[in-house]
């Protein structure tokens, strides 16, 4: 792929993203600190914070509740508050998220026609953004638009924290026995 | 409505299942390699032949599924080992008696067999015996000349394939314990009566509930999730995207959350007590109410004779949290009138269903058309999906 093409393709990240990804590192951090999943996710239209999410899996039971999940729930009431149109906000907000969206999640943005979505590291387990599969930008019939993503933004501060969580969630990790042979 | 007959419950195969099943199924049989054999002359010695050669000329790992002792025309065969095995195969070819090097030797009476075996003529040596196991001490006391016999290259998958394989020689079967796999995905062809009929009332539940919603003018798409344990309806609803202006409100993203909500969870509070015509069906209603213990006291009658969720106390939502109940839909089953896309797919994976049964492809779904998520080897935890339940109801809905 030439340079020129390659510029089109892949939008850059702004300063202003860059600080919008801080906030979302610093919502990943407190809730690394409350012994939470630390992702930090959030939806930015028209330069103010429209939804925020965290994991919400465990409170909820429900194994969809990933923070993109309740940060789009947001949108959605702020919206309504505010007399928006939600089919047309979502068309213009750009979610910040500290680790990329899984295939469900991409499948939601998508059907939302979430333009542009920014995060720090990927997801080798569950990745819908390219890790395992990619439902961003694969042609997909009647499943909304694909959409854009700036992967990468300080990633190892991302995978520290997943890290640094994964740790604390089990301290008593099975330890393999090595059986004598006899 | 009564459940229809004339649909099958095909399995949704990945995509190497597939090909593997396509070239059976082409009467071309199993994949083949060459193996060594020799008849038993004298079969008081068997047992202790065939204990001989597993010390001696165990089978490679990749061929354990082969029997070592093959019943053929009364009279009784035994492999030696792979002809593949270069060390013993330059020992014949080195070796081989010249008189007897250019015979092919092969079981009598099986003509698939003898076609196999000829088409190898050129490169058949006919060792004798005692080449082949010269660098040992073994006692071949009533081993007769060796032979060249085409065997499956590969364990059978079913107990069909076994069968069907016999003919070129016995293997075992050993189903399973986890993923989709052919044998225990064999569909409705397969399957009993009553299990189809079980699926059918469970897919009929779907049906009510999307036909309900067609009838208020929105998408005819519906969705329930049941414990196939106990036959439980733990979850009974349809598309609700248009209804609450939400988008990614599909059919499994709302049952999905049925479920956490009856293990003291959830996400969408307001959604089905406002919504009427999604909770539809005397049937839910009577085995939630038959259901003892505490889940009882979560539900109660609504006004119009529709069930909905009762508010349920903070003590007792506590309580519900700490107990052991089965965490997201392990073991659940879903049946959704049309294949999930591929948000409603991932979603059903996080919560670790079993089993999704669906009526009707969709363009885009995610469980056999675009993609095949249930069968991803990149993904950790995979599920059986059949397509085809009473597709010609679940298409009409959509039309
Ligand atoms: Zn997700
Ligand atoms: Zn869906």
């Amino acid at each position: 792929m030439d340079q020129k093409e390659l510029g089109v393709d892949t939008p850059v990240i702004t300063d202003e993203m860059k600080d919008w990804m801080e906030k979302a590192f610093q919502m990943a951090q407190d809730a690394l600190d409350n012994g939470e999943v630390p992702v930090g996710c959030l939806m930015v239209y028209n330069k103010q914070i429209v939804g925020k999410g965290r994991n919400e899996v465990n409170e909820t039971r429900n194994a969809t509740r990933h923070a993109e999940m309740v940060a789009i729930d947001q949108v959605d009431d702020w919206c309504r508050k505010n007399g928006k149109n939600a089919s047309k906000v979502f068309e213009d907000t750009i979610l910040y998220v500290t680790v990329e969206p899984c295939i469900m999640c991409a499948g939601a943005l998508r059907l939302l026609k979430i333009p542009l979505v920014v995060y720090g590291c990927r997801n080798e387990r569950f990745g819908g953004c390219g890790s395992v599969l990619n439902i961003a930008e694969d042609d997909i019939p009647s499943t909304g638009t694909p959409f854009k993503c700036i992967a990468g933004y300080q990633t190892e501060r991302a995978v520290e924290m997943l890290k640094t969580f994964y740790k604390q969630e089990n301290p008593n990790a099975p330890r393999s026995k090595v059986r004598k042979k006899e | 409505m009564a459940p229809s007959s004339t649909w099958n419950a095909i399995p949704v195969l990945s995509l190497k299942e597939e090909k593997e099943l396509k070239e059976e199924d082409s009467g071309n049989g199993p994949p083949l390699t060459l193996f060594y054999a020799a008849p038993i002359l004298d079969k008081k010695q068997t047992s202790r032949l065939s204990q001989m050669l597993t010390v001696n000329r165990p089978f490679p790992d990749i061929l354990r599924h082969l029997k070592r002792v093959r019943s053929c025309s009364s009279r009784l065969d035994i492999l030696l080992f792979p002809s593949k095995d270069n060390e013993l195969l330059s020992i014949t070819l080195n070796d081989g008696d010249p008189a007897t090097s250019k015979q092919i030797f092969c079981c009598d009476g099986d003509i698939r067999e003898s076609k196999n075996v000829t088409e190898h003529k050129d490169f058949v040596q006919a060792p004798s015996i005692a080449a082949f196991f010269k660098d040992t001490s073994a006692d071949l006391t009533g081993l007769g000349k060796p032979f060249l016999v085409s065997v499956p290259s590969k364990a059978p998958k079913s107990r069909k394939d076994q069968q069907a394989w016999a003919v070129y020689w016995p293997t075992t079967f050993h189903s399973k314990q986890h993923g989709v796999n052919v044998e225990e995905n064999s569909g409705s062809e397969f399957m009993s009566e009553d299990e189809k009929a079980r699926i059918g009332s469970n897919m009929c539940r779907a049906l009510k509930a999307a036909q309900q919603s067609q009838a208020n003018g929105v998408c005819g798409l519906g969705a329930t999730i049941v414990n196939p344990e106990t036959g439980e309806v733990l979850a009974l609803t349809s598309d609700q995207t248009e209804k609450t202006g939400k988008p990614f409100l599909h059919a499994c993203m709302v049952a999905i959350d049925q479920v956490a909500r009856r293990q003291g969870g959830g996400a969408y509070p307001n959604l089905f007590i406002e919504d009427k015509e999604c909770n539809v069906g005397e049937e839910p209603l009577n085995e939630m109410k038959n259901r003892k213990g505490a889940d009882q006291k979560n539900f109660e009658k609504g006004k119009q004779g529709m069930w909905k969720y009762a508010t349920v106390d903070e003590h007792e939502k506590r309580k519900r949290m700490e107990e052991q109940a089965p965490y997201l839909c392990t073991g659940y089953e879903v049946y959704v009138t049309q294949e999930p896309c591929v948000m409603c797919a991932m979603a059903l994976l996080h919560s670790r269903v079993s089993r999704v049964y669906y009526g009707c492809n969709s363009p885009g779904g995610a469980l056999g058309t675009s993609y095949r998520l249930h069968c991803n080897t990149g993904l950790n935890h995979r599920f059986l999906v059949y397509r085809g339940v009473m597709e010609d109801e679940c298409q009409k809905l959509l039309n």
